[in-house]
């Protein structure tokens, strides 16, 4: 469980985050929205450790955040940024290892191995494995950091783990996105929670246990998948007008612009 | 990138003749067999019995290990130097480290006398490497605060910072050399040219020992180093603490690079030529790469000191020339390449 507690960011006297009461337990796919400039990546941020609170707290397994070291966050969750940018050619599958460094010390173990192999099986990019990264599109590049990420999250403990996504989707074509949020839906378990930060309302709405509506660094609103989402919030937090549609046969809703 | 399980084994047949061919050649050429009985009665502890034997062991052998050591501190430097930055153009000498060791090093040169002799005798000849030592380490650590921004070293920041905090040091040492009476004067200006003529056995195991403990340091961090390529954050997120990675490879590095420069002066573009090559016979893993690239460095700077000696013989050209002859058009291609990464990642946004 990610327990955050009336917890406030700022920089410069400026609230980039402002009193976050939330808590995310194992098995739930949390996807959070906003608008650009609401918070979003901040929060994952304080979620992954590299920032720190003003105010208030962030507790992951009745612990504070700040308690953990270094290694033992690395074995806790695993974070998937934005932006890579990689000055030296390395292949795909040099990547992927990397999601192994926490649980390895010099020479990889043939799990670790077995493991790079499993995640790259998954994300179906066995023909990636052995280019050179720097050479690969922005879709390709992102399943291969994808596949890292997945590879972290292997964890031979049974500790609770946190895999923390910040715009997963945002270079994929359909299909991938489709497949990448599948995955994450497949491995959130009793012992395993996602968070995701999307743009696509749709997409969230297919796939999120819960949504966090974000603005101006708060939650605004929290939409739980048995509920009825209403424009009002859309129009609110977006400002933009939108209409929803039923869709009875999916049991969801399809929010149009 | 062409990998080859032969590659070590190669670069390791061509450093050994490459260093066989360093000692053979020279002013008076010595033979395999000269070597032999000399290395021989040097182990019986026999005195030389000829002045070949004699050249071999206190002049030219001493000079060749010097040299093959100091190519590999440059190159290890180099690609260490370009971890920590992210940058394949990074090398000792772009980041100050050699010019801030240089002002150092003609410091204690100028005014050696005013330490004093209980200190010279207590110190004696570490004075030189230390102050090397303070003056690369405060040149490199101003260029890497001043070139980083928001955890991120921008590639324009570095090199113009670089380019003023060398002038900086340059200009130091310039007044250095103002100051000096005449013999300073010219050990000065030929040490900031790159030298191997006074090379000395402590010299040799001194730079041995250092480039020892550093090879091994950095080959225990090199899968951390590999994740910093990553970048900074994202070593974090892989349980890597990045800052006292940064710390040690940062003050190891100038340690290693400002006692190689002490003794045998500024010696530019090792540390980029050799990186650049090896990354691609080996690829950039630095489990890999760190060992490559001090096999390369050593038969290169080898190669490079047998053209000094052997161009214009009798006359001996300082070293740094010819390595910068030939690195600086490597730099330059290396620029291009580095340019049309980032106008890559820009269309990406």
């Amino acid at each position: 469980m990610i327990d955050i507690q009336n917890l406030s960011y700022k920089i410069h006297e400026k609230y980039l985050l402002k009193n976050i009461e939330c808590k995310i337990p194992t098995n739930e796919l949390l996807v959070i929205m906003g608008a650009n400039g609401a918070g979003k990546t901040t929060l994952l941020k304080m979620m992954s450790g590299l920032l720190h609170a003003s105010n208030g707290k962030l507790l992951i397994d009745q612990k504070l955040i700040e308690e953990y070291s270094t290694l033992e966050l690395s074995h806790k969750r695993a974070v998937l940024s934005q932006h890579y940018e990689i000055a030296f050619p390395l292949t795909a599958k040099e990547i992927i290892l990397m999601g192994r460094y926490p649980y390895f010390q010099t020479n990889p173990s043939e799990v670790d191995k077995a493991i790079v192999n499993e995640v790259i099986a998954q994300m179906e990019i066995t023909k990636l494995a052995n280019r050179n990264y720097q050479t690969l599109s922005g879709g390709e590049a992102q399943k291969v950091q994808m596949c890292r990420v997945l590879a972290q999250m292997r964890g031979a403990d049974t500790q609770n783990k946190f895999l923390l996504l910040d715009e997963p989707v945002s270079h994929l074509d359909i299909k991938f996105q489709y497949q990448l949020l599948e995955i994450a839906q497949s491995i959130k378990n009793e012992k395993t929670a996602v968070v995701a930060v999307l743009h696509d309302i749709n997409l969230a709405l297919k796939f999120a246990d819960r949504i966090l509506f974000m603005k101006e660094g708060s939650i605004v609103y929290q939409h739980h998948r048995s509920e009825k989402l209403d424009v009002s919030v859309i129009k609110n937090v977006f400002d933009v007008q939108a209409s929803i549609m039923e869709l009875p046969e999916q049991n969801r809703q399809w929010v149009c612009f | 990138m062409l990998k080859s399980k032969y590659t070590f084994p190669i670069l390791l047949i061509v450093l050994v003749m490459i260093l066989l061919a360093s000692i053979a050649l020279g002013a008076v050429s010595i033979s395999l067999a000269d070597m032999r009985l000399a290395i021989i009665h040097w182990f019986n502890g026999v005195q030389p019995a000829s002045i070949v034997e004699s050249v071999f062991l206190q002049i030219r052998l001493p000079r060749v290990l010097l040299c093959a050591i100091t190519g590999a501190i440059l190159s290890v430097s180099g690609v260490l130097m370009q971890g920590l930055f992210r940058n394949p153009i990074v090398e000792p000498g772009l980041v100050g480290t050699s010019a801030g060791a240089a002002l150092g090093a003609s410091f204690v040169f100028v005014f050696a006398s005013w330490f004093g002799p209980t200190i010279q005798s207590f110190v004696g000849p570490l004075l030189v490497p230390m102050f090397a030592f303070f003056g690369g380490l405060i040149a490199t650590f101003i260029v890497y605060q001043l070139s980083k921004s928001h955890a991120r070293v921008s590639l324009t920041s570095l090199l113009l910072v670089g380019v003023a905090i060398n002038a900086v040091a340059l200009s130091g040492t310039g007044f250095m050399t103002y100051l000096a009476r005449d013999p300073q004067a010219r050990s000065i200006s030929f040490w900031n040219l790159g030298t191997f003529a006074g090379a000395s056995w402590f010299q040799v195991e001194l730079v041995f020992l250092v480039a020892l403990v550093v090879l091994f340091l950095s080959l225990k961090d090199a899968k951390k180093l590999n994740a910093f390529i990553l970048g900074e954050e994202e070593a974090g997120y892989l349980g890597i603490d990045t800052k006292q990675l940064k710390r040690k490879i940062l003050i190891a590095n100038t340690a290693m690079v400002a006692i190689a420069t002490s003794f045998v002066g500024v010696i530019g573009f090792m540390g980029l030529i050799v990186p650049h090559v090896m990354r691609l016979l080996v690829g950039s893993d630095h489990r890999k790469l760190l060992p490559a690239s001090m096999l390369g460095g050593a038969a290169l700077l080898l190669l490079a000191d047998m053209g000094a000696r052997l161009l214009l013989a009798p006359a001996e050209i300082p070293i740094g020339i010819i390595t910068s002859l030939v690195g600086a058009p490597v730099y330059i291609f290396l620029l291009k390449g580095n340019n049309l990464i980032e106008n890559k990642g820009g269309a990406h946004d």
